[in-house]
């Protein structure tokens, strides 16, 4: 989760961020510096807040090369919890998927359906899951029509960086939709060669697994000129995910078999960086994704029968726009339109198929302006304008709608050893359904304030304390969802409070330790539960009440051993007491709430080597229940689950790459369920051959 | 350090491993069934909680809980709907699993369990079931009836009904099937079979467009039908419906559940209305043609079923608890209430989740 000390080294890339704009480096000096030499050469450097940053200019009028030192420690620096998952860690923490890195991420409470098909969502720190915004490439994906998103889309090898933000960003320049949510999972994918990089660049890679899991993946970019470079990847993946499982129906115990769970997937994306002039800088992004599986439903004890698939498609072109101005000023813009059709066909109804298909369209937009008037001073003004709208074939269909008009103002001061950041979100949402009457408006304003305080001058040993009060809209489906939804509903409203330590130590034997810890106390209140008027009949009101407390603590040693070989062990643990606060007349106030363990662990410990680098990743939860009653039958046990890696680099000609790589997961051939009846696929094995130019 | 933390996540990783597994279940003991009351317990499968049987003595005053699985050392499973005593033994249907669990009616030991995939095409999602002359009739989402032997405890057959059958009944040598349509109301009616020939005939009525229960008395077929939604989600036009001979439907009362023993038919009215409206409980006499109130409903919290013995004249009405919001609790375990028929309680137990089905096993008054 913390990048590497003092090693990485790193070409500069565009798409990273643009650095003439980031603000930390207009704060400091040096950076200041960098700044102008990069606005002037129009080279940007690949990273925002780096405290050493050496500059190399390899050329008369460019520059080549940065040498970063401790990304990790800028992350240690923030006000508010940030961790990450880079390319360079895939291997050594043992990671083949994104929900594989998300194991390895504190705080994160994944709901998992098993095997590759299944859904997996994640919640944070006792959060539902539709308080996580997943951020892609500086956008947020959205889905009007539930509120969460099926992380388990994102091919991993798309991806070059994952970062998981609880609270408040600790960046100032970004859209004010980005800040709407408790907890962001940013995904940042593969950045594109710049201008001083004309080769072709090329990432071919095939991956085979057990269940006839089958992934192709390419990846081509170059940069054309000086001001265009593009990027195209795409990836297919088929597999049939019958998994065996066991079975256990009290003193009967079977064998079975995961049946109807093929699945068929891919995506392309295709992304374009145009640098007209100095300053000026315009991205463009295309995607397309297409997912068509079986569901292999719920586990019955004498029957496996499912005539249940889906088709999901999602289509969206994303743009962004950034452009140095005079006094002080930056401006970022951002536009989108996406489009998401999901096909549900059910053949276990008689009298013909069950058929339900809905359509989604977002459109997007949304300006940012930077005012940093003073060395010490920064202010961010967004305002973001979006509209998201549902229909179906369904007969109860009335077209629901949204427009959204988001501001928020940052201000940040930043001197010496202490960085404060407040903030706030002006929020407005009118949603209403085309075929009926009726609007309703919301209007909010929610504050959040952190600082970070470096304890001792000499060392990166810091002290963060932070408050973030955020809602999350009610989905389309808890509003409009025929005999389910409820039009009086009101936002969930969250408050975050947290406090937490950071710091960093080298000893001269070449190692080196990093760590996190951070205490928090959530508070959920109007939390919308669904509840049954009859059998059939539930609706959505804004009744619970849940109170977190919890732990957060990550830690990353790295040991040398001579030059070529090193030694990585990354931990991490999670507590959360996650309770119910709602009736305290009823038996479950004060019980956990369903699905979220009270403790979580996971780790990796890597030995890279130039023979046959191996790593040991594992992680694992304690019991938890699929219900908020706890009730006896609905109670899972905890359980820990390891997986094996090895692989091998051969440096080919020309600084062509090949690397070898096998996976071995959950080794000890757990049976284990996160989702009640969904059970998890036993040992599975992958290998993946990657060609990189 | 490194050792320590090494050592923290392998004390970490063993503590995790070694809570699982601990699932521990009652030893197999035996259960002896004598005057008493069956329960079926739907259970909730999708928070995990598989259905259940609680069997009820009325002699002893004592409830065994999870009375199937402590018979046979396995589950239920998802969603059991519906149970029959007939003969010897008792008949559990158990919709999600598509299964029907024949048990010994004194032990409740398991004498076979029969899968409705058996049946090809023709099977799954079965509900209710009925008995005459030897043959258990089980209704099936499928559209079809299949038909037990009781001798040989296999499926002889099946039979063909109407769109979602729910309930039946048998009068004069016809099975009467009620075709919910699933709520759909379009091809909702009722299926008369003639159990000699197998002829299946629909009859539709504009009263019938949900029906999910039949009884008949005197000739007369009692038809509840669970009604549809207006446009604020209100139940409407729920209620009891009678079919005479003619086949003229005629409605006969208001209720969302009913039950019939003898020329006694006891509905519960409890739909859901804005404003709510407040169960009421009712007991018409067929003969005289008078109503009266059977209880105040004050011990029901929210009735999930209702059942009546033409035997031992009792009535069993089955209800949810109060969950945390005020509602009934889908996740918790219910309770029964026994009647006399006058309405008198007599007892009151606790059962499993959701107790949707009940049957007699009585001999006396």
């Amino acid at each position: 989760m913390f990048a590497r000390k003092g090693t990485s080294q790193k070409t500069c890339r565009k798409n990273e961020c643009f650095t003439f704009i980031s603000l930390e480096e207009r704060q400091e000096g040096t950076m200041r510096k960098i700044a102008i030499i990069c606005a002037l050469t129009g080279v940007s450097l690949c990273t925002m807040q780096a405290q050493d940053v050496k500059i190399r200019p390899t050329k008369t009028d460019t520059l080549k090369t940065v040498t970063v030192d401790a990304s990790a420690r800028k992350s240690l620096g923030h006000t508010t919890s940030r961790y990450e998952v880079k390319a360079d860690d895939y291997a050594t923490m043992g990671v083949t998927t994104l929900t594989d890195a998300l194991h390895h991420l504190p705080g994160v409470t994944l709901r998992d359906y098993g095997g590759a098909g299944g859904m997996k969502t994640v919640s944070v720190r006792g959060f539902g899951a539709q308080h996580t915004n997943v951020i892609y490439d500086g956008i947020a994906l959205t889905d009007a029509q539930n509120g969460q998103t099926d992380v388990s889309r994102f091919p991993l090898d798309d991806v070059e960086r994952l970062s998981l933000i609880v609270g408040d960003d600790n960046d100032i320049f970004i859209p004010a939709r980005n800040v709407s949510s408790a907890a962001t999972l940013q995904i940042h994918t593969a950045p594109i060669p710049d201008a001083q990089d004309a080769k072709p660049h090329l990432k071919a890679q095939w991956r085979q697994g057990a269940w006839w899991q089958m992934q192709p993946y390419l990846r081509y970019s170059q940069s054309l000129s000086d001001h265009f470079a593009i990027q195209a990847s795409g990836s297919y993946f088929h597999a049939k995910n019958d998994y065996p499982f066991t079975l256990k129906n009290m003193d009967l115990t079977t064998r079975e078999r995961r049946s109807h769970s093929r699945m068929e997937t891919g995506h392309g994306e295709v992304n374009m960086t145009w640098i007209p002039k100095a300053g000026q800088e315009w991205q463009g992004k295309l995607h397309y994704y297409d997912n068509d599986k079986q569901l292999p439903g719920i586990v019955h004890y004498y029957c496996a029968e499912s005539k249940e698939d889906s088709h999901d498609r999602n289509a969206f072109g994303q743009m962004r726009y950034r452009i140095l101005l005079p006094y002080h000023l930056s401006l970022l813009c951002h536009a989108k339109y996406g489009w998401t059709s999901t096909e549900y066909r059910n053949g276990s109804y008689t009298g013909g198929i069950m058929d339900q298909d809905y359509w989604q369209r977002e459109a997007y937009g949304n300006a940012c302006l930077l005012w940093t008037p003073l060395e010490n001073w920064s202010f961010d003004y967004s305002a973001d304008y979006g509209f998201n709208n549902l229909n179906s074939s369904l007969s109860t269909d009335k077209r629901p709608y949204r427009h959204a008009i988001l501001q928020s103002l940052t201000a940040k001061y930043r001197h010496r050893r202490i960085t404060v950041i407040g903030r706030g979100l002006l929020s407005l949402y009118r949603s209403g359904e085309k075929d009926a009457e009726g609007r309703e408006s919301v209007q909010r304003l929610s504050p959040s304030l952190s600082a970070s305080w470096q304890m001792t001058p000499e060392k990166p040993f810091y002290l963060r304390a932070a408050y973030k009060n955020i809602f999350r809209m009610p989905a389309f489906s808890e509003l409009y969802f025929y005999h389910y939804g409820s039009q009086d509903l009101k936002p969930e409203n969250t408050d975050q409070f947290s406090i937490g330590v950071t710091g960093e130590h080298s000893w001269e034997k070449g190692t080196s330790l990093s760590f996190t810890a951070d205490a928090y106390r959530n508070h959920i209140r109007d939390k919308i539960v669904s509840i049954p008027w009859n059998m059939f009949i539930w609706r959505h009101v804004n009744v619970g009440k849940v109170e977190t407390t919890g732990l957060d603590i990550t830690c990353r040693l790295v040991q040398s051993l001579g030059t070529r070989h090193r030694l990585t062990l990354n931990t991490h643990y999670t507590l959360q007491q996650c309770l119910n606060r709602t009736n305290p007349e009823a038996d479950t106030y004060g019980l956990q709430l369903a699905y979220i363990p009270q403790h979580t662990a996971g780790g990796s410990v890597a030995w890279e080597n130039p023979w046959v680098s191996l790593s040991l990743s594992g992680h694992g939860v304690t019991e938890r229940w699929s219900n908020n009653e706890h009730y006896d039958d609905s109670h899972l046990p905890g359980y820990a689950e390891m997986g094996l890696t090895l692989w091998h680099d051969f440096d080919l000609c020309r600084q062509q790459h090949l690397r070898l790589r096998a996976d071995l997961q959950n080794l000890l051939d757990k049976q284990y369920e996160i989702v009640i009846h969904y059970p998890m696929p036993g040992r599975a094995w992958s290998v993946t051959l990657t060609y990189s130019l | 350090m490194k050792k320590n933390l090494f050592l923290g996540i392998a004390c970490l990783l063993a503590c995790v491993s070694c809570s699982e597994d601990e699932v521990s279940y009652d030893p197999r003991k035996t259960i002896q069934v004598t005057e008493g009351a069956y329960i079926i317990n739907q259970g909730n499968y999708y928070s995990g909680i598989s259905g259940t049987l609680t069997y009820h003595s009325y002699t002893e005053g004592t409830t065994t809980q999870k009375a199937f699985a402590t018979a046979n050392g396995r589950a239920l499973g998802a969603t059991p709907n519906d149970g029959l005593i007939y003969g010897g033994k008792l008949y559990i249907v158990v919709s999600d699993e598509q299964t029907v669990e024949i048990v010994d009616r004194r032990t409740l030991r398991s004498v076979r369990q029969l899968r409705t995939s058996t049946l090809g095409e023709k099977g799954g999602m079965p509900r209710k079931a009925v008995a005459q002359d030897g043959k258990v009739y089980v209704s099936m989402f499928s559209g079809y009836v299949a038909v037990i032997d009781t001798a040989s405890c296999s499926f002889t057959g099946t039979l063909q009904a109407g769109s979602y059958p729910e309930g039946m009944t048998i009068l004069n040598n016809n099975l009467y099937v009620a075709n919910s349509d699933y709520g759909n109301v379009t091809n909702a009616s009722l299926s008369r079979i003639n159990l000699s020939t197998g002829e299946s005939t629909l009859l539709r009525d504009s009263c019938i467009i949900n029906p999910v229960a039949i009884s008949s008395y005197n000739g007369n077929l009692y038809i509840l039908d669970s009604g549809t939604y207006d446009a604020n989600w209100c139940s409407v036009e729920q209620g009891v419906r009678k079919m005479t001979a003619e086949g003229e439907v005629t409605r006969f009362c208001e209720g969302t559940f009913m039950a019939l023993a003898d020329n006694r038919l006891y509905t519960i009215n409890c739909p859901y209305t804005i404003p709510a409206t407040i169960p009421s409980y009712w007991v018409y006499d067929l003969d005289k043609g008078t109503k009266e109130t059977f209880i105040d409903g004050t011990d029901v919290v929210t009735p999930c079923a209702i059942a009546a013995d033409p035997v031992s004249d009792h009535v069993i009405i089955t209800s949810y608890v109060k969950g945390e919001y005020g509602y009934a609790d889908y996740n918790a375990n219910g309770y029964a209430l026994l009647y006399d028929k006058t309405g008198q309680k007599i007892s009151r137990w606790t059962t499993g989740v959701t107790p949707c089905g009940i049957c007699f096993s009585s001999t006396k008054k």
